[in-house]
C-alpha cells in the first residue's frame, strides 16, 4: 500500500522542476501570462500557445509588509502580497511572468492592475466581470456584456503574443480543462465518505499545484493520482468534519490550516476561491455552433459566487448544499483581514445557518480572522479548541 | 482646537441652507412621498422621475448623527450586530442607524451603482445588509468599467440596466412615468449642477468669498440635500445671487485680502473631520474645490437628446466608470480651473478605494506639479491633532 507522500512524490517533483522548465519555454519565446482571480479564462491564455501562472500565494508576512509600500496596511493580506512578491523578487513565478490578466473584482484586485501597469511596467489586461447575475437569467444583457468582454480579452491576448487564438484551439483547451475538472472532483468527492484514501488538505494541495505546473503534465499527474489511490488504505476518523469558507487561501497561507489541524479539527470541504470552486462547473459548448467564448462565458459568470458578485442567495445555497453532502459539524468562516466582501456578509451567512430549521443545516460557524503574520497563532488556536470542543470534539 | 466645525458665513440664505442641511426637522420633505434611500453618486433624475424623495444615507446618518449630534455610538451598535469592524466610519454609521432604527428618514427601498469601475464595495455591501436589515428591496444599477474599446458594449449594457431600473422603480413605487417625468426630473438635476457650477466659479475667481467649510457643505451635501431640488435649487440661487452682490464689493474695494491664500482643493472621500476645513483655514490656506462628488455635477445631462439615451450617456460618462488614472485625469483638469496651488487628498480610515490608490493618485498629481499632501481621518475629533500639523507644514512649504 502506497503512502500519501509515495502517492504525490512525483507531482511535488514537477512542482519542485516546474520554474526551470517555464524558464526553457520563455527561452523559446513562449510568453508566460500571469493572473489573481480565478475568473480570467484561463483556457483562453492556454489556447494562445501560452502559459498560464495562476499567482495566488500567500501567507508570508514579510512579503505582505512589503505591499505595504503601495497600499494601506488595512488593505486585504492577498492584495498586498501580489504587489509585495513583485518588488520583493523572491518568487520564481513572479519574476517569470511577460504580463498579467487582472479581473476586476473587489477594490483590491482593481488597483493591483493599475499598479503594476504603472510601477512595474507590466502589460496588463483587465477582465471586466458583471457584479450583478442570478440563476433565474434575469439580466439576460450580462450574458451579452460578458460574452463580449471575453472577446474583447482574446483579441487584446492575440495582439500581444502575435498569434491568434482560434476557436478550435480554445475547444482543444476547453476539453482538457474539463478533464482537469473532472478528475479534482473526484478527488474533492472522497470526503463526503467517512473512510476516505485522501485527506482533503492533501487534494487542496494537489488543486493549487494545478495554477503552477503545465497544465497536460498536470492532468496526467491527477490522472496518476486517481489510479493510485485504488492502492490506498482507506481511513476512518471520527469527531467533528469542517467545512472552510471566505477568503482566498493562497499558496503557502497555510496558518489556520495547520491550526485546525492541530487543534483536532477535520476539514472536509471548502467554499474557498483556490479550492473546490476551481473543480466545479465545467465549460459546456451548446447549440449548433458550439460557440467556445458563449460556453465560457457561461461558465465564469454564474460557477464561482466570489462575493464581489452579489447574489448572495447561489453563495448561500452553495454553503447549505456542501454541509449536507458532505456531513459537516461546523462551519469554519475565514477571513483574511480586510477582505471586505467575504467579511460583510459573515453576519448574514451566519443568521442564515442560524434559523434553519432543519438540524441538518443548523451548524455552528466560527469567524476567523487574520492576517499573514504568526501574532494570532494563540488566539486563534484557542478559538478553534473551544469551537471544537462546542461542536463535538476532536478528531481521534 | 475642540475640533467642532464653527461655521464663520452669517447671512439669511446660508443660514436657510444650513439649517436645512444640519437640522433634519427644518427640512422641507413633501408629506406622502416615498423614499428611495440611495448610494451617493447614483444620480438623482433616476429617483426624480418617479416623484420619490432621493435620499442619501451614507452621507445624511453621519453628517446627522456623528458629526452635529456628536453620537458616535451607532457605529458600534453595527459592530455588535455582527457587521464589520473594519468598514469605514461612513458605512458603520448608516448601518448603525438603521440597526438601532433611528435614521433620519425611513427608506421604502434601497437603490445603489454597482460595477467594476470605481464604486466602492464596501458602500455596495452595506446596501446589501441595509436591505437585509431592513427587509425592503434593493436593486443594483450595475456600470461597468469603461475604455475606448469597450465603450459601444458599455453603452448598451448601460441601456439595457437602466430599462430594466426604470421598470423595477416603477413597479415597487407603483408609478406609471413618461417622457415628460424624465425630462422633468432632468431639469430639475441639472439646475442643482449649474447651481454648483456657478459657485464653483465664483470661488475660483473669488476665492474666500465663502469659508472653506461652508464651501465644502455645499458640494459635498449634494448628494443627500437634493431630496427636494425645487426648494434646494432657489436657496442656491438667493445664495448664489448674495454672492455675486458681494464680488462687486469686493472688485470696487479691491480688498480681498483672502485670494492671497493658499489655494488648497480636496480630493478623495467625505470628511467626517470638519473641524478640519477651519483649521486649513487658520493657517493660511482657503478652500478653492473639491471632488467628493464631482461625478454629479462635473457635467449637465443634455438636455436636447432623448432624455433615456441623455440619462444612459450621462451614466456612462461619469468618471467613477474608468480607471483611478482616468478618473484624477479628469479631476485634475477641474483642479486646474479651480486654480489651485495644493491638493489635499483625504482618505477614511479603512475605506478601500481611496486609500488603496493613494500612492498612485499621489504620483499622478504630482507629475503635474502640484504639491498634494494625503491625509487620513475617520471620526470627527479622533485625528484633529495630527491633520493640523501636516495641514501647517504644508501650507507653510508651499505658500
Amino acid at each position: 500500500m502506497l503512502t500519501t507522500n509515495e502517492m504525490l512524490s512525483s507531482l511535488n517533483q514537477k512542482l519542485l522542476e516546474e520554474p526551470d522548465r517555464i524558464k526553457m519555454a520563455k527561452a523559446k519565446g513562449v510568453k508566460v501570462v500571469g493572473y489573481f482571480c480565478p475568473h480570467i479564462p484561463e483556457e483562453i491564455i492556454f489556447a494562445g500557445g501560452m502559459l498560464p501562472v495562476r499567482l495566488a500565494f500567500g501567507g508570508e508576512a514579510d512579503i505582505e509588509q512589503k505591499g505595504e509600500m503601495y497600499l494601506k496596511s488595512y488593505c486585504c493580506s492577498f492584495v498586498k502580497s501580489c504587489v509585495g512578491f513583485k518588488i520583493h523578487n523572491t518568487n520564481p513565478y513572479y519574476d517569470l511572468i511577460d504580463a498579467v490578466c487582472v479581473a476586476n473584482t473587489c477594490d483590491g484586485m482593481k488597483i493591483n492592475a493599475e499598479y503594476y501597469e504603472k510601477y512595474f511596467n507590466m502589460p496588463v489586461f483587465s477582465l471586466n466581470i458583471t457584479r450583478v447575475h442570478d440563476r433565474l437569467r434575469s439580466r439576460p444583457h450580462t450574458n451579452i456584456y460578458f460574452k463580449q468582454e471575453l472577446e474583447l480579452f482574446r483579441s487584446r491576448l492575440e495582439k500581444f503574443n502575435q498569434n491568434m487564438i482560434s476557436n478550435r484551439n480554445i475547444m482543444r483547451a476547453v476539453d482538457l480543462y474539463n478533464e482537469i475538472r473532472h478528475n479534482l472532483w473526484i478527488l474533492y468527492g472522497y470526503q463526503k465518505e467517512l473512510s476516505t484514501p485522501i485527506d482533503w488538505e492533501d487534494v487542496f494541495n494537489i488543486t493549487q499545484a494545478g495554477f503552477l505546473i503545465e497544465r497536460n503534465e498536470y492532468l496526467s499527474q491527477l490522472k496518476d493520482i486517481n489510479k493510485k489511490l485504488e492502492r490506498v488504505d482507506y481511513k476512518t476518523s471520527k469527531g467533528s468534519r469542517l467545512l472552510i469558507c471566505g477568503s482566498i487561501i493562497g499558496i503557502n497561507d497555510v496558518k489556520v490550516l495547520d491550526l485546525i489541524r492541530q487543534a483536532g479539527g477535520k476539514i472536509v470541504a471548502d467554499a474557498t476561491c483556490t479550492g473546490t470552486m476551481l473543480a466545479r462547473k465545467k465549460v459546456v459548448p451548446f447549440g449548433l455552433i458550439k460557440d467556445p467564448i458563449a460556453a465560457l462565458a457561461e461558465r465564469y459568470l454564474y460557477n464561482i459566487p466570489c462575493p464581489f458578485m452579489l447574489d448572495l442567495q447561489k453563495r448561500e445555497g452553495r454553503i447549505t448544499k456542501l454541509i449536507r453532502e458532505y456531513m459537516v459539524s461546523g462551519v469554519i468562516y475565514f477571513i483574511v483581514r480586510g477582505c471586505d466582501t467575504w467579511r460583510a456578509e459573515y453576519e448574514l451567512v451566519r443568521r442564515m445557518m442560524r434559523s434553519s430549521p432543519s438540524p441538518e443545516l443548523n451548524k455552528p460557524i466560527l469567524l476567523i480572522e487574520t492576517d499573514y503574520s504568526k501574532s494570532d497563532v494563540g488566539t486563534i488556536k484557542t478559538k478553534l479548541e473551544a469551537f471544537l470542543e462546542m461542536i463535538g470534539g476532536k478528531i481521534k | 482646537m475642540t475640533g467642532e466645525p464653527v461655521f464663520s458665513y452669517h447671512s439669511v440664505s446660508m443660514s436657510s441652507l444650513l439649517d436645512w442641511f444640519i437640522d433634519p426637522d427644518k427640512r422641507i420633505i413633501p408629506v406622502g412621498k416615498k423614499v428611495v434611500a440611495k448610494s451617493p453618486l447614483l444620480p438623482n433624475e433616476l429617483i426624480y422621475t418617479f416623484d420619490a424623495v432621493a435620499y442619501d444615507p451614507y452621507f445624511n446618518e453621519a453628517i446627522i448623527h456623528s458629526v452635529f449630534e456628536k453620537n458616535p455610538n451607532f457605529s458600534n451598535k453595527a459592530i455588535e450586530a455582527g457587521m464589520s469592524p473594519d468598514f469605514n466610519s461612513w458605512n458603520l454609521t448608516m448601518l448603525g442607524t438603521a440597526i438601532a432604527g433611528k435614521e433620519v428618514l425611513k427608506a421604502d427601498l434601497y437603490v445603489s451603482l454597482c460595477g467594476c469601475g470605481n464604486w466602492d464595495d464596501q458602500l455596495i455591501k452595506s446596501f446589501q445588509l441595509l436591505s437585509y436589515l431592513k427587509d425592503k428591496p434593493l436593486r443594483y444599477l450595475e456600470v461597468p468599467k469603461v475604455d475606448i474599446e469597450n465603450e459601444k458594449m458599455t453603452r448598451n449594457f448601460i441601456k439595457c440596466e437602466l430599462k430594466q431600473f426604470f421598470e423595477w422603480l416603477s413597479l415597487n413605487l407603483h408609478f406609471k412615468y413618461k417622457e415628460d417625468d424624465i425630462k422633468q426630473a432632468i431639469l430639475q438635476g441639472n439646475n442643482l449642477r449649474k447651481d454648483i457650477l456657478d459657485i464653483n466659479k465664483l470661488i475660483s475667481d473669488y476665492p474666500g468669498l465663502l469659508p472653506s467649510l461652508e464651501y465644502y457643505l455645499l458640494q459635498s451635501l449634494l448628494s443627500d440635500y437634493a431630496c427636494n431640488p425645487d426648494v434646494l435649487h432657489q436657496k442656491y440661487l438667493t445664495l448664489i445671487n448674495e454672492l455675486k452682490v458681494k464680488t462687486r464689493e469686493l472688485a470696487i474695494s479691491d480688498n480681498n485680502t483672502k485670494s492671497k491664500r493658499f489655494r488648497i482643493y480636496i480630493m478623495g472621500e467625505p470628511i467626517q473631520e470638519l473641524g478640519m476645513l477651519n483649521i486649513l483655514e487658520s493657517h493660511g490656506g482657503i478652500l478653492i474645490g473639491c471632488d467628493t462628488w464631482l461625478d454629479l455635477y462635473y457635467d449637465l445631462i443634455d438636455p436636447s437628446r432623448p432624455p433615456f439615451a441623455a440619462l444612459s450617456e450621462y451614466i456612462l460618462g461619469m468618471p467613477t466608470n474608468g480607471t483611478i488614472y482616468h478618473k484624477i485625469q479628469r479631476t485634475i483638469n477641474h483642479i486646474k480651473q479651480q486654480k489651485a496651488d495644493g491638493v489635499i487628498l483625504h482618505s477614511i480610515t479603512k475605506s478601500k478605494s481611496i486609500p488603496v490608490a493613494e500612492k498612485l493618485i499621489k504620483d499622478l498629481v504630482s507629475e503635474q506639479g502640484l504639491p498634494i499632501l494625503p491625509i487620513e481621518t475617520s471620526f470627527p475629533g479622533e485625528s484633529l491633532d495630527a491633520s493640523e500639523y501636516k495641514i501647517r507644514a504644508f501650507i507653510e512649504m508651499n505658500q
